[in-house]
């Protein structure tokens, strides 16, 4: 029995790394959305095995001993073999693709169904022990969960040393020790040839693995293709690729003023998962930087003298080294990712001035005490626009809770400074004026009018926002550096009558009429009314690009047209596309087989209540846990794997005691309630709490994690080995359903806890989750003794 | 038997050419449509521009695999991460260019030709520049096939333009980067137009027209057509 339990564990973290590392591989070689699909896609091979098991349930069991290993080697040969198929010519997708061509939404149903694969056969070898020691479900569902937890943190320490394409065979080898230490004294020869193919397979897949191939579309590509185009350097971090690529014809002129008429400097470009990141600043020339002099992100420094500047997310150190060539004596920075971290570290080596943060900038702004001349954030959105691919990616650093804490830290005279690629239709420059507008309302200022002044180049806007009120001296000095960089004023504290066109026109002349009203009382009523979402943003709902609102959708259609709507928010379409992709694929592998089968039994609402609602809840709590702990350590791939491994511990804990436990009606229905109150204490206590405690050390940050993560988690593990439990005794048949219903929630959860998040915020997820598992308690009630 | 075999060969024949034929009309009236109902509709009325997208074969300058979707109303992967532009941006450009059949105009991105040759048809010569190496051979050689002798394409880095062509009276550039390259502004003539797209092949573009007069530069950011301005809250 001990090596049964082992063997869970080691195909539970062979499960979960997997997951991880394909996550990151997709995150490469397309975008970051298809996380949720992966999440999906695992859960949806245990709900399918669930229903495979009903349906063969007695060969299965009967055979248990041989098929357990025998699952366990299939899985670590699949691992492998289904990346390079979905790698293959025949089967990859391109995200950017999926609404131009059909074929591709064709290829990503495929690559759906060969990715479901390992994980349907390793669930299914968990799913058959569930069933077979029905009775010591605390302990299955115990090895389960810790194995699932220590494979998420191996994943991420592999994901250290090792690249993507390498990690998946490391990972099969875990399913495959699982195979291994399961394997009975009387294997058949099927078993044996198996086991030795395996090894075969293993083998050749580690000496032809051959480098991930990114979407034609990622940045990275098209920069390959330039002449003499080479990768210089590439680490792998759980944080993603980061790579190094240099061209004698890669230049660095980011949005440069038309005036600059010297040659652009040739410059090695940075990529983090194939995406864009910055150009690596020479640690040689820090100071030479006068390119960056053209820029409109330069203003702040011809307008003040800045002693101090925090540079927030400094990514490759452009900002840093605009700093620098001003001669700022005191500079902060921070960049969370460790690998860009260690690049910034490098450029600005010996740089005395210059105080790097490895952390996030919320972090910063709120463990930092200093207060400052300059806060400075990298100018936002993308020059090419990028089909609102990053339409659901959490902004902290652009939420109103922000730039509260950015202001609190401005010295006197201090300002803000953010910038922004122009857009069309408006919607980054309307979300920043309406942000940096509330933010004035909300501190009371008298004159706002007086605080804020913008310009425009052909391609950017750059916003200040002054503490005390601008002078009449630092309006002459904007226009004048207007006039010398054939720049345009957009909005000046005395000058109303603006001339917007002297170089830079615009046809669709309502942006200047929208400017206006943002600055005017009006501005509500504006905000309200535009068929973008534009209103500000909160931690709450940190979507700083989702800007589709439902009921401007006509609008939007009447004037983009019916196929332009793919064109403006592609992300968030992706998720509701894999939403109902979700629903259909899991209801046809879950739900479909057992409707076929039929189903007898007097306690179908039960089941169906209980079940679907803790699989449901769970993964919405999961998600609100990984948001706020991300923003409490300031580093999200850490706080994720630590947010997700001690709730899936703590939950082995809890389904560990709930196997000491005797199942009686009381305890069904209390447990749930003692979920469902203890979650409304964190809706209206976590983020308090963790805010509270945000300065402290690490250790006390990880105890106090462990407390707030590990309670309810401790509860969570509890609901569904009770449930399978009280089945078990005299209602056996109704466990597979019970199983389904909790696969097929659990599935949809993920990508349905994104789509509440943009819509209502995380705090509604929390709301939900909480009165799910009061419903799920109430519904014990009515359960006979 | 001889009887039956030349019955086969007629019949082969027949259907080849019929095929070719049926082939060709329906390119010409999908091309015809794409004109009326693209182009026309959104306000294009420049005659030598309808000319020429009524003329120029689009679906010979996209892949196979989307040759029958070739006069739909959208850009086409046309392989490396470059697409064929939409007809109507292609349309928009040539018309805001504004020049005539004596011009000289200097293209950055050739990508699959079908912008040099749309120009081709309307002015006296077209200089185009491509920076990927297999896109700029495929298109020299397109380009040769079709008989377009007033394109001259070069593989070189489109930064420093073709300086020993040029003052142009217009340049294009169509692969949009963050900066606009100071000797591109060298090589236009005084009073001549540079046109941009902004925004990536699957996003909302927009185009940027780049003047000099004289020592001044000036931008203007142009929203398609097809694009309502937002001003519905006036």
């Amino acid at each position: 029995m001990f090596r049964i339990h082992v063997a869970i564990g080691l195909i539970s973290a062979a499960i979960i790394a997997f997951q991880l590392v394909l996550m990151q591989i997709l995150s490469y070689v397309q975008w970051y959305h298809f996380a949720y699909m992966i999440i999906s896609i695992a859960l949806l091979g245990f709900g399918a095995a669930g229903t495979f098991l009903t349906i063969f349930r007695k060969n299965l069991l009967q055979n248990y001993s041989r098929l357990f290993p025998l699952l366990l080697l299939i899985t670590a040969i699949l691992m492998p073999i289904v990346v390079i198929t979905a790698s293959s010519e025949t089967v990859r997708f391109d995200s950017l693709l999926i609404f131009q061509d059909f074929r591709y939404a064709g290829r990503l149903i495929a690559t759906y169904f060969i990715f479901f694969l390992p994980f349907f056969t390793g669930a299914l070898t968990i799913g058959m022990s569930f069933l077979k020691f029905a009775g010591q479900i605390g302990k299955i569902y115990f090895s389960n969960l810790v194995g699932s937890g220590i494979g998420g943190i191996i994943a991420l320490l592999l994901m250290q040393f090792i690249l993507p394409e390498q990690l998946t065979l490391l990972v099969s080898v875990i399913a495959l020790a699982g195979g291994f230490v399961s394997f009975p004294k009387n294997a058949g020869k099927l078993l044996q040839s198996t086991a030795i193919v395996s090894i075969a397979i293993l083998l050749t897949v580690f000496f032809s693995t051959s480098k991930l191939k990114p979407s034609e579309y990622k940045d990275i590509s098209k920069t390959l293709l330039l002449p003499d185009a080479t990768i210089e350097y590439e680490k792998s971090s759980p944080y993603g690729l980061v790579q190094i690529v240099s061209s004698p014809v890669l230049r660095y002129a980011p949005g440069v003023s038309l005036s600059y008429r010297e040659p652009f400097p040739i410059r090695k470009a940075v990529f983090n998962n194939g995406n864009w990141n910055g150009y690596l600043v020479p640690a040689t020339d820090q100071q030479k930087t006068s390119i960056l002099n053209y820029t409109p992100q330069s203003l702040p420094y011809y307008i003040e003298k800045i002693n101090k500047a925090l540079i927030l997310d400094a990514g490759t150190g452009e900002n840093v080294s605009l700093a620098l060539s001003h001669n700022v004596v005191d500079i902060n920075a921070n960049e969370a990712n460790a690998e860009i971290f260690y690049l910034l570290q490098n450029s600005f080596a010996g740089q005395n001035e210059v105080k790097l943060h490895q952390t996030l900038a919320r972090t910063l702004l709120v463990s930092d005490t200093s207060s400052y001349d300059l806060i400075q954030l990298p100018i936002i959105g993308s020059f090419f626009g990028n089909s609102g691919l990053n339409a659901v990616e959490t902004r902290y650093e652009l939420s109103m809770e922000a730039f509260y804490e950015m202001w609190d830290k401005l010295s006197d005279n201090g300002m803000i400074s953010l910038s922004c690629w122009m857009d069309y239709p408006v919607r980054n420059a309307y979300r920043l004026l309406a942000s940096l507008d509330q933010l004035l309302e909300e501190k009371n200022i008298k004159d706002p009018d007086q605080h804020i002044i913008a310009i425009r180049s052909w391609s950017a806007i750059t916003f200040l926002l002054k503490k005390s009120e601008f002078s009449k001296n630092q309006e002459i000095q904007v226009k004048q550096f207007c006039n010398d960089l054939m720049f345009d004023p957009l909005i000046l504290p005395e000058t109303k009558e603006i001339n917007h066109g002297k170089y830079n026109l615009l046809q669709d002349t309502s942006f200047f009429r929208n400017i206006e009203r943002l600055l005017s009382s009006d501005n509500k009523a504006f905000i309200k009314t535009y068929p973008y979402r534009v209103q500000p943003t909160t931690d709450n709902r940190p979507f700083f690009f989702q800007h589709i609102r439902w009921t401007g959708i006509r609008q939007l259609i009447a004037s983009l047209g019916e196929g332009g709507i793919p064109f403006l928010e592609l992300g968030y379409l992706l998720i509701l596309f894999t939403f109902i992709q979700i629903i259909l694929i899991a209801g046809i592998f879950i739900i479909l087989p057992l409707v076929v089968k039929s189903w007898k039994s007097n306690n179908k609402m039960w089941v169906f209540l209980y079940f679907s609602g803790i699989g449901l809840a769970f993964m919405f709590i999961e998600i609100v846990f990984i948001q706020q702990f991300t923003f409490y350590f300031g580093q999200a791939i850490y706080a994720t794997s630590a947010s997700i491994s001690i709730l899936l511990i703590a939950s082995g804990l809890g389904s560990y005691y709930s196997g000491h436990l005797r199942i009686t009606k009381k305890r069904l229905l209390l447990i749930p309630i003692v979920i469902a109150v203890l979650l409304l204490f964190y809706t209206l206590l976590l983020s308090t709490v963790l805010s509270f405690t945000i300065g402290t050390s690490l250790p006390v940050k990880i105890l106090i994690s462990i407390a707030l993560i590990g309670i309810p988690g401790f509860f969570l593990g509890m609901p569904f080995p009770a449930g399978i439990k009280y089945l078990s005794a005299g209602r056996q048949e109704d466990i597979p359903w019970a199983w389904a219903f909790n696969g097929y929630f659990s599935v949809i959860s993920t990508a349905l806890a994104t789509i509440i998040s943009v819509e209502a915020g995380y705090v509604w997820l929390l709301v939900i989750a909480a009165f799910t598992y009061a419903l799920v308690g109430l519904t014990n009630a009515k359960l006979k003794s | 038997m001889q009887t039956r075999f030349i019955f086969i060969i007629l019949f082969l024949l027949n259907a080849g050419i019929y095929s070719s034929l049926f082939g060709q009309d329906k390119y010409e009236k999908e091309r015809a449509d794409m004109v009326r109902l693209q182009i026309q509709a959104r306000g294009i009325n420049d005659k030598n521009t309808l000319k020429a997208m009524k003329t120029v074969a689009r679906h010979l300058f996209v892949p196979d695999e989307y040759k029958s979707d070739a006069y739909d109303d959208r850009p086409l992967p046309i392989g490396y991460g470059q697409t064929i532009s939409q007809p109507y941006i292609v349309a928009y450009m040539t018309e805001l260019l504004n020049v005539g059949s004596g011009a000289t105009v200097l293209e950055i991105g050739t990508g699959s030709g079908y912008q040099a040759a749309v120009l081709a048809e309307i002015v006296k010569q077209v200089y185009t520049i491509e920076i990927v190496e297999e896109l700029g051979n495929s298109a020299k050689e397109r380009l040769k096939t079709l008989k377009y002798h007033n394109v001259e394409v070069k593989i070189a880095d489109g930064y420093y333009g073709w300086v020993e062509r040029g003052p142009y009276d217009g340049i294009v550039v169509t692969a949009a980067s963050e900066y606009i390259p100071p000797p591109l502004i060298d090589q236009l003539k005084d009073g001549g137009s540079m046109i941009i797209p902004i925004g990536s092949p699957f996003s909302v573009q927009t185009l940027m027209m780049v003047t000099k007069r004289g020592k001044k530069i000036t931008t203007e950011s142009l929203i398609l057509v097809r694009f309502v301005p937002f001003t519905r809250n006036k």
